[in-house]
């Protein structure tokens, strides 16, 4: 590479860095990451159930929130809800049609500081086929180290949404409509 | 277990819309009415369970957009009255490749992509075919009363294999040829009356193609679906009206109850097992 080539790419780089500030990126650890959802069954009590392995990746700026992105993607195949029927159900085109529409994702296109920890978050959740921009609040829990060296984040969001919203059957009458879902979320330093 | 809005939705309506329709058709001795009435009762106990978007967002739901030309096609065949009617049968494989389509993304072969739609398409003609040849000598009761069979075996093996919506859309569909069954009955429909008037073979160009749509919505969309041996026995087990129509005898109504008896046979033997099976699986599960 050309001398002068070198220098052009040097200061493109430093640009980057200077505009970017101390914006960090996490990926995801599916092992100490959790998504849960819970509907309300026959009217009466609240069912529980997750999904396993969640993985994407986010990025935080403590000096702009408005640069934080976050994105992350669901197997449905990997719903738990501790029945092997009902998981199988819940896959079953009369919910998450898994064959169909295998992942469940989230991309945000913006965000905004909220009250303390917490960042307005809005972007597009895509389940089963449909897109839908949902504003979720998303709480920065905390940062450490784990091992030494390697920097970790943790995030918690929850937020309602309806399964008729995203064209889900369900079982009117037997599933509530609404479901709440949980997220917390561990992330490693890129 | 059904509950009452489900009882309602694809038990009572498709059966009142069914016998509405046939009974017009009983008195106005109008033939077509006999496909109209099966594809009609089948079409109004799944729009009660939700009219789905064209095209619609699950490909299940391709089951109802292929029912309406194929219910159409039923009269047509009804209207004609040709002794080729039994290719349109064929329209099996045209239902299937709009309920394989949407997966062809998600692990769905090539290989089963086009070549399950083609053998359907030649199974459903055959089957058509065996229906006509079959009807002169069973009679139309018979046939009306083994598709019927077929269909209400065909969702119970599909309710057990975890996608209950199908399946109770294989209920409506099932139901809603039980007044087409009474109506042959009560009519000069019937071939040994009136030979011509083939009210089996265009209610078998309706369900034949349904029956089809309902097994591979059973079998590619819920984990683990059904099974291939409950899959082929279903959808051949109208192949054995032709033997009950070769047994000897004037009777046709003994030969119609043999045909009956056959098709329930086959149907019972992977319709029961499964049920059990499924019903033994969910002990202790009441739904989501």
């Amino acid at each position: 590479m050309k001398p002068l080539a070198v220098v052009g790419v040097l200061c493109a780089a430093v640009a980057v860095a200077a505009e970017s500030g101390p914006a960090e990126t996490y990926k995801v650890d599916p092992v100490h990451s959790t998504v849960l959802f819970r509907a309300k069954h026959a009217g009466a009590s609240y069912t529980w159930g997750r999904f396993n392995d969640p993985s994407g990746s986010f990025v935080l700026d403590p000096a702009d929130p408005t640069r934080c992105r976050f994105s992350g993607e669901i197997q449905v195949a990997n719903i738990d809800t501790h029945n092997e029927k009902r998981d199988a159900h819940l896959k079953s085109p009369d919910f998450f049609n898994a064959k169909q529409y295998p992942t469940i994702t989230f991309k945000s296109t913006s965000a905004r500081k909220g009250e303390g920890n917490v960042l307005q978050v809005t972007g597009d959740l895509r389940m089963h086929g449909v897109t839908r921009s949902v504003t979720v609040p998303v709480e920065l829990t905390g940062t450490g180290e784990f091992p030494p060296g390697t920097k970790r984040a943790g995030l918690e969001a929850t937020f309602v949404v309806k399964m008729s919203d995203f064209e889900i059957k369900g079982l009117p009458g037997t599933v509530s409509d609404e479901i709440k879902i949980i997220i917390a979320v561990e992330g490693v330093k890129q | 277990m059904l509950n009452w809005q489900e009882l309602v939705r694809v038990v009572l309506v498709p059966l009142l819309v069914s016998a509405v329709i046939a009974g017009v058709g009983l008195w106005r001795r109008w033939l077509w009415t006999m496909p109209a009435a099966a594809g009609a009762g089948f079409l109004s106990g799944y729009a009660l369970l939700g009219v789905p978007k064209l095209p619609p967002r699950d490909g299940t739901d391709w089951l109802f957009w292929g029912a309406v030309p194929v219910t159409a096609l039923g009269i047509a065949g009804a209207l004609t009255q040709r002794r080729g009617a039994w290719v349109l049968g064929a329209s099996a494989g045209a239902v299937a490749f709009a309920l394989i389509r949407p997966l062809s993304q998600s692990g769905v072969s090539v290989a089963e992509l086009y070549g399950i739609p083609l053998l359907l398409a030649g199974v459903g003609a055959v089957l058509c075919l065996a229906i006509d040849l079959a009807e002169r000598r069973v009679g139309s009761l018979a046939m009306a009363a083994a598709l019927c069979v077929v269909l209400g075996g065909t969702a119970v093996v599909v309710l057990s294999s975890n996608v209950r919506i199908v399946g109770l859309y294989g209920i409506a569909a099932a139901v809603a040829l039980g007044p087409v069954a009474v109506a042959v009955l009560g009519s000069r429909l019937t071939v040994g009356r009136s030979v011509g008037l083939a009210a089996g073979r265009n209610i078998g160009i309706v369900a034949v193609p349904i029956a089809a749509g309902l097994l591979v919505a059973g079998r590619y969309y819920p984990d683990p679906g059904v099974s291939w041996t409950n899959f082929v026995v279903l959808m051949a087990s109208p192949a054995l009206l032709p033997i009950a129509a070769a047994l000897p005898g004037r009777r046709t109504w003994a030969r119609g109850l043999a045909a009956v008896v056959l098709v329930a046979l086959a149907v019972g033997c992977v319709a029961v097992p499964t049920a059990l099976t499924a019903m033994k699986a969910a002990e202790g599960y009441s739904g989501p």
